[in-house]
C-alpha cells in the first residue's frame, strides 16, 4: 500500500545543512529549503508511515500537550507531498 | 583585440631582484637575477593604444632595476599618463622623491605594521626604518599620490587601527590593505600570515565600521579594503556582454599570464620576449588558455556534489591553481556555501 512507507533516497541529491536549515538541489535544478521541521520530517522518514512519523515528531516536541495530532498529521502529508513533487522521497511499492 | 577583452593596462614586474627577503613574498624576490629588457619593454607598451591604460611596475625591488628611468621615460614618451611604482620604499632617496613628483608618478609603498618588530619580523631587520625614511622623503618632496599598502596578516592583524590612525596622520593619499595569498615564500610561513576566510572578512567588516576609518575618510584619506577576500566567480571567464577588461601579469622573465594573481609559468600564454603584447592577447594560445579555463571550472571535483553548481561561479581559478590543480576549488568554498545560504534564506523569507 502507497501509504504505508516512505522511502528517504535523499543522498542522491546534493545536499547542504545550514544551521537549522537543509538545502538541497532537486532532480530539476531548483534549490529548495527545508526548515527546522522539514528538515526534521526529511531526515526521520526512511522507512516511516505518515502515522508513525507523526509520532515521531510529536514525540521530538518540547510542548507535546499542546499539539493536535490530526493537524500535525495534515501538515505532514502537505510536506511530504511536497517532497515527493519535488523527487526527494518515494512511497515504496509494497 | 578581437576577443571579447581589451587590454586595461599591465602589471610589469622589471626584476626579480630585490633587497628584503620578505616571508610573505609570493615571488620568492630576491633568489633569481631576471629582468625585463628595455626591447621587450617595449613590447609592452605597444598595448598602450587607448586612453585607458594603467601600467603598474613592480618586482622584486623595481628601483633596483639598473634602466628603471629608461623604462620610465620609454613610457612617458609612449603617452603613458597612469604609471604607478609597487616599492618597499627602502631605495627611495631624496632626489628619487622629487623625480616621482617631477614624473608625476604614483608610489605604493609597502609597509606591513606601524611597529619596527612586526613590520621587520614580515621583511627582514632594518627594513622598517629604511622604509619610513623613503616615505618621508616623497611626503617632503610633496607627492600628492602615496599609497601606503599593508599586507593583513596573522602577526600584524591587532594593530591594523593603529595603522590607520598613525598613518593617516601623514600627507599620504591612500592607505590600502590586502589579504595574503598563498605562494612562493608564504607558503611556508603560514603559521605567521595566513587566517581562514572568515577570519579575513571579521577584520574587513571590523576594519570598514570603525571610527577611526571613519575620521580618517574624513580627513581626505582613501581606505582602501579589498572586496570580500573571495569571489564568486572570475569576471574574465564570465564574460558579459560589454568588453572586459584585463590587466596581465608580466613576471620578469617576460612570461605573460591572465592577472596578477596566476603564477606558475605553466599558466603562462606567452612571452613578451618574443611577440608584443597585444599579439599575445589576440593569439591562438590566449584563446585556448581562456578555453582550457572555463572548461576546468566545469570539472572541479568538489563541485559536483555541490548545491551550488549551477549558481556559483567556482570562485578564483588562479587561486585554485596556486593551492595545486585546477580540479580543486581556491580553498573558499565554506565561506561562500555559508554565503550563498544566507542570501537565499533571506530571499525566501
Ligand atoms: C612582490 S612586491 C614587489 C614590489 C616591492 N618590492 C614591494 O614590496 O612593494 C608587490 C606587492 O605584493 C605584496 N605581496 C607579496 N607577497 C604577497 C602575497 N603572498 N600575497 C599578497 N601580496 C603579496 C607585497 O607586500 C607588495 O605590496
Ligand atoms: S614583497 Fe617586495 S620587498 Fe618583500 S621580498 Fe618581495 S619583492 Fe622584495
Ligand atoms: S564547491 Fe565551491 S566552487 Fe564549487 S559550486 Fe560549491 S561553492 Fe562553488
Amino acid at each position: 500500500m502507497r501509504e504505508k512507507l516512505i522511502k528517504n533516497i535523499s543522498l542522491k541529491f546534493p545536499h547542504q545543512v545550514h544551521e537549522d536549515n537543509l538545502i538541497i538541489l532537486g532532480r530539476d535544478g531548483e534549490l529548495s529549503v527545508l526548515n527546522n521541521t522539514s528538515k526534521f520530517l526529511y531526515e526521520n522518514c526512511d522507512n516511516e508511515s505518515i502515522h508513525s512519523l507523526t509520532r515521531c515528531l510529536i514525540d521530538a516536541c518540547i510542548e507535546k500537550e499542546d499539539l493536535d495530532e490530526k493537524m500535525v498529521e495534515m501538515d505532514i502529508v502537505k510536506a511530504i507531498t511536497e517532497f515527493e513533487k519535488r523527487g526527494f522521497i518515494a512511497f515504496q511499492n509494497k | 583585440m578581437k576577443t571579447p577583452y581589451y587590454i586595461a593596462g599591465a602589471y610589469v614586474e622589471i626584476t626579480s631582484v630585490c633587497n628584503l627577503k620578505c616571508i610573505h613574498c609570493y615571488n620568492d624576490s630576491g633568489k633569481e637575477k631576471n629582468e625585463i629588457s628595455v626591447e621587450s619593454f617595449q613590447n609592452i607598451l605597444a598595448a598602450h593604444d587607448n586612453k585607458e591604460f594603467s601600467l603598474t611596475i613592480s618586482g622584486g625591488e623595481p628601483l633596483l632595476h639598473p634602466k628603471f628611468w629608461e623604462l620610465i621615460m620609454l613610457a612617458k614618451e609612449k603617452g603613458v599618463s597612469d604609471i604607478l611604482i609597487i616599492t618597499n620604499g627602502t631605495q627611495i632617496t631624496e632626489e628619487i622623491a622629487k623625480k616621482f613628483v617631477e614624473y608625476d608618478i604614483s608610489v605604493q609603498v609597502s609597509l606591513n605594521g606601524i611597529s619596527e618588530d612586526i613590520h621587520d619580523q614580515i621583511c627582514g631587520e632594518g627594513a622598517f626604518k629604511k622604509t619610513i625614511k623613503g616615505i618621508e622623503h616623497l611626503i617632503n618632496a610633496g607627492h600628492k599620490n602615496i599609497v601606503i599598502r599593508s599586507m593583513i596578516a596573522q602577526c600584524n592583524k591587532s594593530q591594523l587601527l593603529e595603522f590607520i590612525d598613525v598613518m593617516s596622520k601623514k600627507k599620504v593619499s591612500t592607505i590600502s590593505f590586502g589579504t595574503i595569498s598563498v605562494q612562493g615564500r608564504s607558503i611556508n610561513n603560514k603559521n605567521a600570515l595566513c587566517m581562514s576566510t572568515e577570519e579575513n572578512e571579521k577584520i574587513l567588516e571590523m576594519l570598514k565600521g570603525h571610527k577611526i576609518t571613519k575620521e580618517a575618510e574624513k580627513k581626505g584619506i582613501k581606505i582602501d579594503l579589498p572586496g570580500a577576500s573571495y569571489n564568486s566567480g572570475c569576471p574574465i571567464l564570465h564574460p558579459s556582454e560589454e568588453k572586459v577588461p584585463i590587466t596581465p601579469r608580466i613576471d620578469s622573465k617576460g612570461n605573460v599570464y591572465l592577472c596578477q594573481n596566476f603564477g606558475g609559468e605553466e599558466y603562462s600564454f606567452g612571452n613578451i620576449y618574443n611577440d608584443k603584447l597585444t599579439d599575445i592577447m589576440d593569439s591562438p594560445a590566449f584563446n585556448s588558455f581562456i578555453k582550457f579555463c572555463q572548461m576546468s571550472l566545469c570539472y572541479m571535483h568538489d563541485c559536483a556534489s555541490c548545491v551550488w553548481q549551477n549558481v556559483c561561479g567556482r570562485g578564483c581559478i588562479a587561486e585554485a591553481a596556486n593551492r595545486g590543480s585546477l580540479q580543486f576549488t581556491d580553498g573558499h568554498c565554506e565561506y561562500r556555501k555559508k554565503e550563498y545560504a544566507n542570501k537565499l534564506i533571506n530571499e525566501q523569507t
